[in-house]
């Protein structure tokens, strides 16, 4: 049902009131429309700050990572 | 009068899963500890347990029950932050919110209620906020009754996502037909003893004298004699906390067994051997705790166990006097048998520790600890950690302790 991915990817974000949001994203050659954010939270370890987005595009399942250090985004995981 | 809140997530752990993937909706799910099949099975989905998935339980079992069972390898920052969110949320309706476990909390909403329209209301406003800040599947059953003990009994009577009442009215009715197993604070063997002296129900339990009941229960004749009531002892909240910690414990179940004779696998038992000293001897720590006695659990590949305790003078705070003694525990008994399991385990408490700290030595130990502690607590567990602890993972003592919050319970 989930399955490891942990690949780098670019991703086009909104921000707004000072939050932000994840809007679509490329991956494996197209531009993906996130349609729907289900959770999102944050964790830390150490001095780095993760926020975590799990969303939907197309149906699908993804669960995004964004380190707010490195100033990465990582696809950790996907539904199949 | 008195009024409660007593507010249980349901299945939270598997509907957290399912607010964040919604292709797991509708499945039997479970969150595990792990991925292979003597992975525990901590919490299971709705669907799960309709199929007859009974938590806590281990894959393989999950999987003969429901061959179609998901298993999700549980994320327990996850967890913590939702269960944080989940506070902020009750804060709003009262300052006294009395968390019970990981997904269970009692608000004291007394003096609030009138405020917000009632506890109903409350209980309504607060089903709303889930669904708009957390997610339309994180959902909550609700009790609301005079007394901590009672809204506990009613949250588990329209479940899931229901909210039930007990008030003068229905309390006579609903103590006559609960079990006294159902009574949060009666386990196994209370409730066998209960059934010798012809107790069955809550109400019988109520109706018994308060001396009979101190006879042959000690002073938890007491709570039981109140329990049957409906009714909540003064200061339970206090007593139950000092009371209840009568120990600290971990355990661990390997992977994959480990033979205490290869001396590879030997470090890998002692560094997690250390992680779990780490994590009972902070946790007792944070309740101003010393213990006197250590003991060590092992279980073997063939599921018959070993266990071994020792007793001292003095007692022990830091995690490296506790390991140090788990330790020589450890290579006293010098298993020749493979390993499944071990487990560690703080008793005999005491707070005299604390104040008889004279000495530098001691002092200076506690200092360490307590900023450790703090440093952990602050930037994520095993921030700081010794070299006892390097070949560990964290997996199964900082990940799971949110699940032990939630068995303890
Ligand atoms: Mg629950």
């Amino acid at each position: 049902m989930q399955q490891k991915i942990n690949e780098k990817v670019n991703v086009l974000v909104g921000f707004r009131e000072k939050k932000f949001k994840p809007l679509a994203f490329y991956w494996q050659n197209r531009k993906r429309k996130i349609e729907k954010i289900n959770l999102t939270y944050t964790a830390k370890t150490g001095r780095h700050d993760f926020y975590y987005f799990s969303v939907t595009s197309a149906g699908d399942y993804y669960k995004f990572c964004f380190d707010v250090t490195k100033m990465t985004w990582t696809l950790e995981e996907t539904s199949f | 009068m008195s009024l409660y809140l007593h507010v249980d997530m349901d299945s939270f752990f598997a509907s957290v899963e399912q607010q964040a993937n919604p292709t797991l909706r509708g499945k039997p799910v479970g969150v595990t500890g792990g991925t292979g099949p003597r992975a525990v099975v901590v919490a299971a989905s709705i669907e799960a347990k309709k199929q007859g998935v009974k938590t806590p339980t281990i894959l393989a079992k999950a999987k003969l029950i429901c061959p179609d069972f998901v298993p999700i390898w549980g994320d327990f920052e996850k967890y913590i932050f939702i269960h944080h969110q989940i506070l902020k949320i009750f804060e709003k309706y009262t300052a006294t919110v009395s968390v019970f476990s990981i997904d269970e909390a009692f608000l004291e909403v007394s003096r609030t209620a009138r405020r917000f329209g009632g506890a109903q209301k409350i209980a309504e406003l607060i089903k709303r906020e889930f669904r708009g800040k957390l997610g339309e599947r994180i959902t909550c059953s609700i009790g609301i009754a005079p007394s901590r003990a009672l809204s506990k009994l009613a949250s588990k009577i329209n479940k899931p996502d229901g909210v039930f009442v007990i008030n003068q009215r229905n309390q006579k009715e609903i103590l006559k037909t609960t079990a006294v197993e159902s009574l949060c604070g009666v386990g196994f063997k209370t409730k066998k003893k209960l059934n010798q002296l012809g107790i069955v129900t809550a109400q019988d339990l109520g109706c018994y004298s308060l001396r009979g009941l101190i006879r042959r229960f000690g002073v938890n004749g007491y709570f039981l004699h109140a329990l049957g009531r409906g009714e909540d002892l003064k200061g339970q909240e206090e007593e139950n906390k000092i009371d209840c910690e009568k120990s600290f414990g971990h355990q661990y179940t390997f992977p994959e067994n480990l033979d205490y004779q290869s001396s590879k696998d030997r470090a890998e038992l002692k560094a997690k051997l250390f992680e779990l000293c780490e994590g009972a001897a902070r946790r007792m720590r944070r309740k101003n705790l010393a213990c006197r006695t250590i003991s060590l659990r092992i279980r073997f590949y063939n599921f018959s166990s070993f266990s071994r305790d020792k007793s001292f003078k003095c007692c022990f705070f830091s995690t490296e006097d506790v390991y140090q003694k788990a330790s020589v525990l450890l290579d006293e008994a010098a298993p020749s048998f493979p390993l499944r399991l071990i487990g560690i385990s703080l008793s005999t408490l005491t707070r005299e520790c604390s104040q008889k700290s004279l000495f530098l030595k001691e002092q200076q130990k506690k200092n360490l600890s307590e900023a450790l502690d703090d440093i952990n607590s602050r930037w994520g567990e095993l921030t700081v950690k010794t070299g006892h602890s390097l070949l560990s993972d964290g997996r199964g003592v900082f990940r799971e302790s949110a699940f032990q919050r939630k068995f303890r319970a």
